[in-house]
């Protein structure tokens, strides 16, 4: 239990009718690498939506570094701050520069002054390769841009764990490519990731463990190597819709 | 009737003085209205969003009844009626002041806020949810999320309404002569009594009057201009 | 509050008629009826040369709507008291100012309605009417308005209850209208002020708020069937 950074016990989901997580139970070692993928309505979203509470669960628990997100005594803003969450559509704050997205963390809830945050918020985007276009709104920014720079917030109140939410779908072959290479780069550190995604050169290329959802429940977990020749004909079926060469 | 223009019969002497205070009592009702009418058309629109079922229709209700009865009527029940209901400790503080400019204020800023709370409320809706996860995972509490992140949305949104609301805030103030707030249209109203010269009198004071409400025309024009082109 | 409607109820409903003149809410209603009857001609014809594309026709029109919304209606009900008078050679009544200055004002706001639906046209629409070889008046009365004020209805009728709120004001200009009876009767009765005025207060929202429940129900029906909502600017000046 020590080592583990998250652990799902018995979770539940439901929405309305609909079951999206039935009883899932698994656990996410420290600076593990995760990927999630399962046909659509597997629950895999959801399942990175509980870690950081943003869904509400109707049974079981998540523990985040040994605390249960759900406990009252657990203030769910402190909470978040360690674990980085990147959606599938940026959702950056539209009124805001590249730079003030990447700081508003930084000035508004670590009360850093105006000066230290901007420069660390400059270096974040150095990182992902956008200090040139810092100061551009994010409807001036192509969606890849868009997608780097909320990695750069997502990055800047320092979390362990990073969450990614199919980041690199709503992409264009060529803007996937880059902020692939940066969230491969970021695998590399001392983090924990969990990233939902089809994108099998993503899988390959970080992760440590591939899971497979369906319905809800963990069908399949294995290394990436091992997951793209899994035997199981639901992986299989699976694989063959997103990778149409290996049928 | 003077047989000509003559302005400085109107704008000289004690006549310019009531001018002078005019303007002032104007100008006072608009900024402290204005200021009020903000805080509680945000806070309102802020509480229309609440889960609490209550709150919201009370929210509602306040709305409604500040926008389907005539202003004039909410400020003759201000101040002719509810005094007579409030303790005495209570009027007794309010009448050492300039009771006829409290309850101006408090009709004016109640009404517009009303408004103002609608224009915010939309600009509220037309932010997707997907803003509010997005602040709550970098880990904003709820309220500051709303500050930080939504409401500076919201205002941008609803920005050429907002001017819209705060020019009719600014001619409303004239109604405030009724109950005998002596500002624009109150001394408009007693020069021409005493000289007659009703032209250069309504000259002057349309003059004072466009001299604010025109710049709010133009940037409202240009505000919903520039809306209309953020949201392509 | 029940015994002042019990009392007072003739008078706050029609005033002294059919004894006397008629007053109260019936001549509340009357004034906003005839207001809106004789401003809608003038809108049109503001919102047309607005739209017109003749430069004199929409400088003269913009100045009109700029100019008149410029002004408090009050400050201009009040001229119009003094000016009237010393204009016209005949005797005017309170009744005949305030429907002026409503009309005057009025007329630039509902063009602003108006004219928001000529506008949210499709080009199309007059292009191709233009090609069949119809004249500007044709185009005009056949094509563009009755599907510009069929789409605008929901904010004439918002103006509507605009016009209603604003007849409160003939009360400043002694008219005996609704407002100006209820304060008679507050008068005469000197401590039922609060009854009083939550009364007609009562009276003003049940009209106007069921108006605007009417409005906001054809604006969807309008919406459903033209996927557009207009309702031209949103004020509230005396609302």
């Amino acid at each position: 239990m020590s080592d583990a950074a998250i652990v799902f016990d018995q979770v539940q989901k439901r929405f309305g009718d609909f079951t999206a997580l039935a009883g899932f139970s698994e656990r996410v070692g420290k600076n593990e690498v995760i990927i999630l993928c399962g046909p659509s309505g597997s629950g895999k979203s959801t399942l990175v939506r509980t870690v950081n509470r943003l869904e509400t669960l109707q049974g079981g628990r998540v523990l985040v570094h040994g605390q249960d997100v759900a406990e009252h005594t657990v203030n769910v803003d402190v909470l978040r701050r360690g674990i980085g969450f990147v959606f599938q559509q940026y959702n950056l704050f539209p009124h805001l520069s590249a730079i003030d997205n990447v700081a508003i963390g930084l000035r508004r809830l670590l009360g850093q002054p105006k000066d230290s945050a901007a420069d660390q918020a400059l270096a974040l985007l150095a990182r992902v390769g956008l200090k040139e276009k810092a100061h551009r709104r994010p409807s001036g920014l192509s969606g890849g841009e868009q997608q780097r720079v909320a990695i750069a917030r997502a990055l800047a109140m320092k979390p362990t764990i990073l969450l990614f939410d199919e980041p690199t779908s709503a992409l264009d072959p060529q803007m996937a490519g880059e902020v692939r290479s940066i969230i491969s780069s970021l695998a590399e550190e001392d983090m924990t990731i969990m990233c939902v995604t089809h994108d099998m050169g993503l899988a390959t290329s970080m992760a440590d463990r591939v899971w497979f959802l369906e319905g809800g429940a963990l069908v399949e977990s294995a290394a990436a190597s091992d997951f793209i020749r899994s035997e199981n004909p639901r992986v299989r079926n699976f694989l063959s819709k997103i990778l149409p060469h290996c049928r | 009737m003077g047989s000509q223009f003559d302005f400085s019969a109107v704008v000289s002497g004690d006549y310019g003085k009531l001018f002078v205070i005019g303007v002032q009592y104007t100008f006072v009702l608009f900024g402290l209205s204005w200021v009020v009418s903000m805080s509680v058309g945000t806070i309102l629109a802020v509480l229309s969003l609440s889960r609490t079922k209550v709150l919201r229709w009370l929210v509602a209700v306040f709305v409604a009844y500040h926008r389907n009865v005539p202003l004039l009527v909410q400020l003759m029940l201000w101040y002719f009626a509810i005094p007579r209901t409030l303790p005495t400790s209570v009027t007794s503080v309010i009448n050492s002041w300039r009771p006829e400019v409290a309850y101006a204020v408090i009709a004016l800023s109640l009404c517009c806020g009303a408004y103002i709370a609608e224009d915010i409320r939309s600009g509220l809706r037309a932010i997707p949810r997907t803003q509010f996860e997005a602040s709550r995972s970098i880990g904003f509490s709820r309220f500051q999320s709303m500050r930080w992140v939504i409401l500076p949305q919201a205002f941008r949104l609803s920005l050429p309404s907002l001017i819209n609301d705060t020019l009719d805030l600014f001619k409303s103030t004239s109604i405030a002569a009724v109950i005998g707030v002596g500002e624009l249209t109150y001394q408009m109203r007693l020069i021409e009594n005493e000289t007659f010269r009703i032209y250069e009198v309504f000259i002057v004071v349309s003059a004072i009057y466009f001299s604010v409400t025109i710049p709010f025309m133009i940037l409202a024009a240009a505000a919903s201009r520039h809306a209309a082109l953020y949201r392509k | 509050m029940l015994t002042i409607v019990q009392d007072h109820w003739s008078f706050l409903l029609w005033g002294q008629f059919p004894d006397g003149p008629i007053g109260g809410l019936a001549l509340t209603i009357v004034i906003a009826v005839m207001s809106l009857a004789i401003t809608f001609p003038f809108a049109v014809c503001i919102a047309l040369a607005r739209t017109s594309g003749l430069p004199m026709l929409h400088w003269l029109s913009t100045g009109y709507v700029y100019v008149v919304r410029g002004l408090p209606i009050l400050t201009f009900l009040l001229w119009l008291y003094f000016l009237l008078p010393l204009l016209l050679p005949f005797s005017i009544t309170p009744f005949w100012t305030l429907l002026a200055a409503i009309v005057i004002y009025q007329s630039a706001y509902l063009s602003e309605v108006i004219r928001a639906g000529i506008e949210g046209l499709p080009p199309g629409q007059t292009e191709a009417a233009r090609s069949l070889g119809m004249s500007w008046f044709i185009v005009t009365r056949k094509v563009v308005l009755p599907q510009a004020l069929y789409d605008v209805l929901p904010g004439i009728l918002n103006q509507f209850t605009i016009i209603i709120k604003e007849s409160s004001l003939g009360s400043v200009i002694a008219l005996n209208e609704l407002t100006f009876q209820a304060a008679q009767v507050d008068s005469f009765l000197v401590t039922k002020s609060l009854s009083i005025y939550c009364l007609i207060a009562l009276v003003y929202f049940m009209i106007c708020f069921s108006l605007s429940y009417l409005v906001k129900n054809l604006e969807n029906r309008i919406a459903n069937k033209r996927g557009a909502t207009l309702t031209g600017p949103d004020n509230f000046g005396f609302a």
